[in-house]
């Protein structure tokens, strides 16, 4: 008896074997890259996907010649919509687990808003948050996806290579994960600031094949920071202010100064490590934005002749830079300060600090955050100058 | 009944567990925003207080259960329908932990399958182990205790190499004054998870050294106190108040968020495998004391006869207390506490303790 009811439960068990909603690796598609954009004039919602084509991808290459990845785009009121229509375009079922990237469509970021685009990231299991965040700068989501690129073959993947690579060496751009973006949503006292990509160079032929036989390539690449106010675009900061931004959250790992030498020429600083601190005060209506920087680093190029085996003009040197770090700071606040977008999070500091002025004044923030007055003290350490102590023509 | 014996490791490991248990997967004190810790904390210094009660209990009637105490207490009428009482308040709480359960799967992991699937599933775990008796579980309980505090201190590490933690989701500290996490603590934190020991009056009879009763107890609650005060610690550090009161399973995001060089990532089934472990312990821990008071209620020989029917109306009832996941947190957090543990977990055990003082002192 007893081992008829175990042979049977056996048999039974390996008729159960979790076959009720099972999926063949060859009956999806796995989605790499999601591209969200908005039609205003339908009120509707754009979604590009990219696909990977795997055969394309293959190490010893099993291919036919076609393109690496494929990107569609399907439309819905709501993003569950558009990700359900992709049936209609598509011939394999999406797993959208291994997103690595989601690009923000202008129209979207200026017309709509952020603000509930990214529930469903949240809100389903499958969908990861940990994902960077990108906004296209004058270009069309798709068109930017679609730009085929010949190192890493997938357009996704060069863009997020791109952003960890900027992050770490330039400190010009941040990492921006889709938690990141909804934190500063959520809070009155710090907006979203996303990295901005663009395409540059001939759009008609960068999403064709010809793009990756020629030498002069179309690609795309990081450009500005897009800076927001409830969850709406309202401008791009760029060049060397956008520093600011990754100094003041003390995310940045690299980044270099320029430190004038004569009228004409510069030498390079390369900063190693960074601490800032920001104490953000208010009073009488006034916000006094205080932020203090220390860095460390080293000389990396001279371009002008003087001896720096001198202190003296270590001394003058290690001036300048925090002449110069300080002014990209306080452009980098000011530019924020004009669109009257508190990117930087003070507001969060004062909420910290002060939590009591800070329930008076979280209402209108923006507006104190706009006048506040700002004050940056650097201090920076030279400590090497490379491998030689004078430059040559000395 | 008193031929089954653990000793008091096993009871510190199955006390352990059973306080992570759905305590961990729904988070505590969310009410107080980014002080939650601090009730979590607070809360394991009265849960120590509260097991006081349940162990002084224990003392004054020595190898009885709660369900058998009550009567010498309470009169043999009022002290079996409080009993009766207990009896279907350990199947309502282990039907709803079976649901929290049933949801996190349904929700995360197999969601194409029905809250039934999963249920009958676990529902089949608990009942087998409770044909097998108290001792098989203990011993289970004890092995799962190594693997689950593996599992958890390796979350820990991996939280903190892969750099996801902001230490300004903790300030400003008590922003709101002492006033949340106070009424965080009371009733909610205390009661959830800590005045659950109450589970336990109808085990301590089983252990092998009644005087080692106390001390295996209070260890269990500061650690798995700690433990929970840490994972509310890294909850927010991770996470920030406001994801945690959105969410529905905390923890399981803040394990989700792990990224270590894109390597190390996707971490979200550890938890769940955790969970399922979890809950399998604390569902069987309130089917045994349903099915040991159900038994002396009604005088059974054979305690296992009782195993099919509790079986079935846990199942059936974590299925029918509430229709959505949201109400049934909803009822978790706004009626269960105030209706039902605040006076079983609290009052009657306070009172059953005064009474029996009175009459042993009346009695000397």
């Amino acid at each position: 008896m007893r081992t008829a009811l175990s042979c049977m439960i056996l048999t039974v068990l390996f008729a159960l074997t979790g076959c009720s909603n099972y999926k063949e690796l060859n009956e999806l598609s796995i989605v790499l890259g999601l591209g969200i954009d908005y039609l205003p004039n339908k009120d509707m919602y754009e979604v590009t996907y990219q696909v990977v084509n795997p055969s394309e991808n293959a190490a010893k290459s099993t291919g036919s010649g076609t393109t690496p990845v494929i990107d569609f785009k399907t439309t819905g009121k709501t993003l569950s919509e558009a990700a359900m229509n992709h049936a209609n375009v598509f011939s394999r079922r999406n797993i959208h687990s291994h997103i690595q990237l989601v690009v923000i469509g202008e129209k979207l970021a200026r017309k709509e808003s952020l603000n509930f685009v990214f529930d469903i990231f949240e809100r389903d299991a499958n969908v990861r948050v940990n994902i960077p965040v990108l906004v296209a700068r004058n270009s069309d989501v798709k068109t930017l996806l679609d730009t085929l690129v010949s190192i890493d073959k997938i357009p996704v993947r060069t863009l997020e290579g791109k952003l960890e690579n900027a992050s770490l060496i330039l400190g010009e751009h941040g990492d921006t994960k889709i938690y990141d973006v909804i934190e500063d949503l959520t809070n009155l006292g710090s907006e979203p600031a996303i990295s901005g990509v663009t395409i540059v160079g001939n759009k008609k032929t960068g999403i064709t094949k010809k793009n990756l036989e020629s030498m002069d390539k179309t690609y795309v690449a990081l450009n500005g920071i897009g800076v927001f106010k409830e969850g709406m675009l309202v401008g791009w900061m760029d060049g060397q202010k956008t520093k600011s931004l990754q100094i003041i959250d003390n995310k940045i790992k690299k980044t270099f100064l320029r430190i004038p030498c004569d009228e004409k020429h510069y030498n390079a600083l390369v900063i190693n490590r960074l601490r800032s601190h920001s104490h953000v005060d208010i009073t009488k209506n006034q916000a006094e934005i205080n932020v203090q920087v220390q860095g460390y680093g080293f000389i990396s190029e001279l371009l002008c002749n003087k001896d720096i085996s001198k202190r003296e003009v270590l001394q003058e040197y290690e001036d300048k830079a925090v002449l110069e770090l300080e002014k990209e700071i306080k452009e980098g606040i000011r530019a924020a300060q004009k669109m009257k977008s508190d990117v930087f999070g003070f507001g969060e500091i004062l909420h910290y600090s002060h939590p009591r002025k800070w329930n008076d004044y979280s209402e209108q923030w923006d507006e104190v955050f706009s006048k506040a007055k700002v004050t940056v003290h650097a201090s920076i350490d030279i400590e090497g100058v490379g491998m030689r102590i004078k430059p040559y023509p000395y | 009944m008193s031929q089954e014996r653990i000793n008091s490791f096993q009871l510190f490991s199955v006390m352990f567990l059973f306080e992570i248990g759905s305590a961990i997967l729904v988070g505590l004190a969310a009410d107080a925003h980014q002080d939650a810790w601090m009730s979590v904390f607070l809360a394991t210094g009265l849960g120590c207080i509260l097991y006081l009660v349940y162990t002084k209990l224990a003392e004054l009637y020595p190898s009885k259960t709660l369900i058998q105490y009550l009567q010498s207490i309470l009169g043999s009428v009022l002290g079996w329908l409080i009993g009766l009482a207990y009896v279907v308040y350990f199947i309502y709480i282990a039907s709803r932990v079976l649901r929290d359960f049933e949801e996190l799967l349904v929700i995360t992991a197999y969601r194409s399958s029905t809250l039934w699937t999963i249920g009958i599933i676990m529902v089949i775990c608990v009942m087998y182990a409770a044909h097998q008796g108290l001792e098989v579980f203990f011993r289970i309980a004890e092995l799962c205790f190594f693997i689950i505090v593996f599992m958890l201190l390796s979350l820990v590490i991996l939280e903190f190499a892969s750099d996801i933690m902001k230490s300004h989701h903790f300030l400003p500290v008590l922003e709101h004054g002492w006033d949340p996490v106070l009424k965080s603590i009371f009733p909610t934190t205390l009661t959830f998870p800590f005045g659950e020991l109450i589970a336990f009056t109808m085990l301590l009879p089983f252990l092998n050294k009644q005087e080692q009763a106390k001390k295996a107890g209070m260890t269990a609650i500061a650690v798995s106190g700690l433990f929970l005060t840490l994972f509310t610690i890294l909850n927010i550090a991770v996470l920030g108040a406001n994801v945690i009161e959105r969410s529905a399973f905390p923890f399981l995001t803040a394990g989700s968020y792990i990224d270590i060089s894109h390597f190390v990532q996707r971490l979200d089934t550890v938890v769940i495998i955790c969970m399922v472990i979890l809950g399998f312990v604390k569902i069987t821990v309130y089917f045994y004391c349903a099915m040991i008071g159900a038994a002396q209620l009604f005088k059974l020989k054979e305690r296992k006869n009782v195993i099919y029917p509790i079986g079935v109306m846990v199942l059936i009832s974590s299925l029918i207390i509430a229709p959505t996941y949201i109400h049934h947190i909803y009822e978790g957090v706004k009626i269960v506490p105030y209706y039902l543990h605040l006076p079983l977990q609290i009052v009657v055990p306070v009172l059953l303790l005064l009474i029996a003082w009175i009459r042993h002192k009346a009695m000397n």
